[in-house]
């Protein structure tokens, strides 16, 4: 097997091996028993029904996806801009405190972080809920944007910024022409970190959320009293509906081509500003 | 008008990151410094740095934040090993057309809660979990790798392979198959066109990838405390058990939080990894 | 800091905080009894059965929302960080904590005069006085957990009757328990008191007997195959496999009996400790004109007692706690009549001793 064969069947593998708790999380989910365990139960369909029929189910999770698109929109673009201030700074005293600035809620043990926030929104008279939690959410993942952001900025090649301006195009212009498409990859990759993260997160959705809950906070109050396969039902009812939105996604988005690695395809010339 | 605008675009991420970010941690450092933290209603509480002493009373707090750097490093090292392979695979060896559903698989497992992952993992190698059940099966012995150092590391893994994964991935997806050929064209055969062209052109994904992993997997409790042993317990888990008990406390649990980001950024610039990545851009 | 020198003046406070509290029903209870449209409650999965939320909402109108707490302590920190602007009017407290919520400032004293169904409580629990902090009720008992030993009867044998079968090295490396609870058996196994009341006057016998507690832990922790904090950790290593001895006050044993699996719960004979989970008025509530309303129409409900037993999978506190369940539930859920006279609760007035030691102990062990 040559090398790309070697790869592919490293993605593969590793694939797999993702997936195989998650596959062990639903084939229990199908079990009749109120256990989660082994031996297996009669298989069914009743959790299931259970977790559709719950509205705290539904709610959570319109909420958590809603949470998490949200804040990682913020997040990137509010990593996206510190990224681009850090970059255009002249003072380099100011330039590192704004990136450590930036990086501090990342640093930040979870907790310690959830709790100041909870602290800082009384202060300024906000209510726990869905917008404290985009806030939140957003504070602790600028951090991957203004990151992977930078890296890619600082690659950027300066002839293609120097051609564009000697061409006549403004700031704007340029940004929205060259900069923004050579950053894609690090925007796409800091959304994907910030969504995730933000789906996934309990601490910040609990203190921060109210009576407000996410999905992780209904979970996590379920499972006091064990793991039930309704819990392990609902979690593999996601895992179906996010491989569904990204199906449907990826169909819409098949026909269009994304932007090359290089936005100025030198074959092109001019035509591409 | 042109400086204006400038100055503004400067001017709000500053704002930005004091009002947003440094603000709360503000309010955080205050507690750490007070002797109880909400004192009795109505009162003030005294200052105190005894939260700070505290660290220093005794080696089993110390101990924790080392084992907790030690598995930090470990989970990084072993992430970028797993990572950076998938990377190149689907940056470099899939047709662009399917890079994006390519992603998508690797990102969809990352859409269960990070705690109902642990708990699959615990099914899975239970001792009397799907693995162990299998081994048994087949004649063969258990494997007892639940409530150790092991597990951890895996569930670690689980949780922190994206943030590994989705930089190396962006800092390799610019690179020209081009470049690569026209090495491959003067004679250097792969593993030279690897430790010579490839890697040098994603160090910089590479800083990105660990020095995001490194700090968020410090972060991490829910791993180490669902799948570790009766060993010690990492500094994260210490610290959320301060927040949970009396007032006397919190004062504690902010101090320790505060020595773990500073020894973790302490950690992650040894690491050296900043620097190469983020010179100073060319626009605006 | 010394709990010597800080404990007086901090009596003193929570005495006149909780005199001015119990006050505060009397002053506002004046306000015309309508019901408010709102009501906010944080509990634990299952306390408020919902079957009677859903009724108690259609019948006065009243919007109930619940968050869900996981445990005592994420709890903690939530109440504690929105002290100052409490937005929920009734919360869970369990009677181990019951000093960490008046030292935080978290609730004010109960009125029982106000709930008209308060004899449905077994004065057992109602009229107990580690149910009061300096002579005032704080809470409602609403369900009852016995730290009870737990084991495999598939794996264990003989049938064990004492905390000493936890140490036992044929079980190396499968028993698994909460330290701070277990922590307090200990202490009832090597005869000392758990609930700190005989050491008021003497610190350093306190010390003694929970140094010696600890040392055990320390020198036994081989047979540990790790701590648990929540019930979903337990209920894993009991049906995985991983552990076939657990101390507990968890509901999750009595679930896995109850679908057919091979453990059986005791309570040793040296007795053990129940922690007693209570709804608690939040001071500041900004409903607690509802909140009466409705913990009294709860404490009133008929089936109240059967329905909260399966919801929440612990024996509750009504006089009539055995009424509609099945005799296997009664059995699942409750507490063998003849273990009642073992078992002991915790007083707030020896908490605020026994948290010091206890929590330095407790990081002891985990770091030994």
């Amino acid at each position: 097997m040559n090398r790309a064969g070697r790869l592919g069947a490293l993605y593969w593998a590793v694939l797999a091996l993702l997936a195989t708790p998650l596959a062990l999380l639903a084939l229990t989910s199908l079990s009749d028993g109120l256990v989660v365990g082994y031996p297996l139960g009669r298989p069914t369909l009743r959790w299931y029904a259970e977790a559709l029929a719950d509205p705290a189910f539904g709610q959570s999770f319109a909420l958590s996806l809603g949470v998490a698109a949200s804040s990682s929109a913020l997040a990137v673009v509010a990593g996206t801009w510190i990224a681009l201030a850090a970059g255009a700074l002249g003072s380099r005293a100011l330039r590192w405190a704004l990136r450590g600035g930036a990086l501090l809620p990342l640093a930040t043990p979870g907790i310690v972080h959830a709790v100041a926030l909870r602290i800082a929104i009384q202060t300024v008279g906000l209510d726990p809920g869905p917008l404290a939690m985009v806030l939140g959410h957003a504070v602790h993942a600028t951090p991957y944007a203004v990151i992977m952001v930078g890296v890619r900025l600082a690659s950027l090649p300066p002839e293609q910024v120097g051609a564009a301006k000697t061409l006549g195009a403004g700031p704007a212009r340029v940004f929205l022409r060259v900069v923004l498409p050579w950053l894609w990859p690090a925007l796409f990759g800091s959304a994907a970190l910030a969504a995730l993260t933000s789906f996934d997160d309990f601490i910040r959705s609990f203190l921060l959320g109210g009576y407000d809950q996410t999905l992780p906070v209904l979970i996590f109050g379920r499972l006091r009293s064990g793991l039930t396969p309704e819990i392990n039902a609902m979690a593999t009812l996601v895992l179906l509906a996010a491989c569904a939105l990204g199906l449907a996604a990826d169909c819409l988005a098949g026909h269009r081509r994304r932007p090359g690695a290089l936005p100025l395809d030198p074959a092109k010339g001019r035509e591409a500003l | 008008m042109r400086r204006a605008a400038r100055a503004l675009f400067l001017a709000v991420p500053l704002i930005w990151v004091a009002v947003a970010h440094l603000g709360p941690l503000a309010a955080m450092v205050r507690i750490s410094l007070l002797a109880v933290y909400p004192g009795p209603p109505g009162a003030t509480p005294p200052w105190s740095v005894a939260a700070y002493a505290a660290f220093l009373e005794g080696t089993g707090f110390r101990f924790s934040l080392w084992r907790s750097l030690w598995l930090a490093v470990a989970t990084t090292g072993a992430a970028l090993l797993l990572a950076y392979p998938l990377a190149y695979h689907v940056a470099l060896k899939v047709e662009p057309a399917r890079r994006g559903r390519r992603l998508a698989l690797l990102l969809a497992p990352f859409w269960t809660s990070e705690v109902l992952r642990m708990f699959a993992l615990v099914l899975l190698l239970a001792n009397r979990g799907a693995v162990n059940s299998l081994l048994r099966w087949a004649g063969l012995a258990p494997l007892p790798i639940l409530y150790g150092n092991g597990a951890v590391l895996a569930g670690l893994l689980y949780a922190v392979l994206l943030t590994m994964l989705l930089p190396l991935y962006a800092a390799l997806e610019r690179m020209r198959p081009d470049v690569l050929a026209a090495a491959a064209t003067l004679g250097a055969r792969a593993g030279r066109r690897f430790w010579q062209v490839t890697l040098p052109l994603s160090a910089s994904g590479v800083a990105a990838g660990v020095v995001l992993t490194f700090l968020a997997t410090l972060g991490i409790f829910a791993a180490p405390a669902l799948l570790g042993g009766a060993g010690t317990p990492v500094f994260a888990t210490t610290i959320v058990d301060m927040f949970g008990a009396a007032s006397g406390r919190w004062p504690l649990g902010a101090a320790f939080g505060f020595i773990l980001l500073a020894a973790g950024t302490a950690a992650a610039v040894c690491l050296g990894a900043l620097a190469p990545g983020l010179r100073r851009a060319r626009w605006p | 800091m010394p709990v010597s020198l800080a404990a007086p003046p901090r009596l003193v406070t929570r005495r006149a905080a909780l005199a001015g509290a119990l006050a505060a029903p009397a002053i506002l209870g004046g306000r015309p009894a309508h019901a408010a449209a709102e009501l906010n409650i944080t509990a634990y999965d299952g306390f408020v059965p919902s079957s009677f939320r859903k009724q108690f909402e259609s019948e006065t109108g009243t919007q109930i929302r619940i968050r869900l707490a996981a445990s005592q302590a994420p709890e903690l920190t939530l109440l504690t960080a929105e002290r100052d602007h409490p937005l929920t009017d009734i919360c869970t407290v369990s009677n181990n904590r019951l000093h960490q919520f008046v030292d935080n400032g978290i609730i004010e004293s109960l009125d029982t005069a106000r709930l008209s169904n308060w004899k449905r409580i077994n004065p057992l629990y109602a009229d107990a006085d580690w149910n009061r902090v300096n002579g005032a009720v704080v809470g409602i008992p609403l369900v009852i957990g016995a730290n009870v030993l737990v084991y495999n009867t598939q794996e264990v044998t003989p049938a064990p009757d004492s905390w000493g079968v936890m140490f036992d090295p044929k079980y190396n490396g499968r028993v698994t328990y909460d330290i701070e609870d277990f922590l307090q058996c200990t202490m009832l196994y090597q005869g000392a008191d758990p609930t700190f009341i005989s050491y008021l006057s003497d610190r350093a016998a306190a010390v003694r007997a929970v140094n010696a507690a600890r040392d055990m832990l320390i020198r036994y922790k081989s047979q540990v195959v790790r701590f648990f904090d929540e019930g979903a950790e337990l209920e894993q290593l009991l049906t995985g496999g991983d552990a076939v001895l657990a101390m507990t006050y968890s509901p999750i044993p009595g679930k896995l009996i109850l679908a057919g699996q091979p453990f059986r719960r005791v309570v040793p004979k040296e007795g053990t400790l129940a922690p007693v989970y209570t709804f608690a008025i939040v001071k500041g509530a900004p409903h607690r004109d509802a909140a009466y309303h409705f913990l009294d129409a709860m404490l009133g409900a008929s089936g109240m007692p059967a329905a909260l037993a399966r919801s929440s999978g612990y024996t509750t506190s009504f006089v009539a706690a055995a009424a509609g369940l099945t005799a296997a539930e009664v059995a699942a859920y409750g507490l063998p009549a003849e273990a009642l006279g073992r078992i002991r609760f915790n007083r707030f007035e020896g908490q605020a001793l026994s948290s010091d030691l206890i929590d330095r102990a407790v990081q002891e062990v985990k770091a030994a």
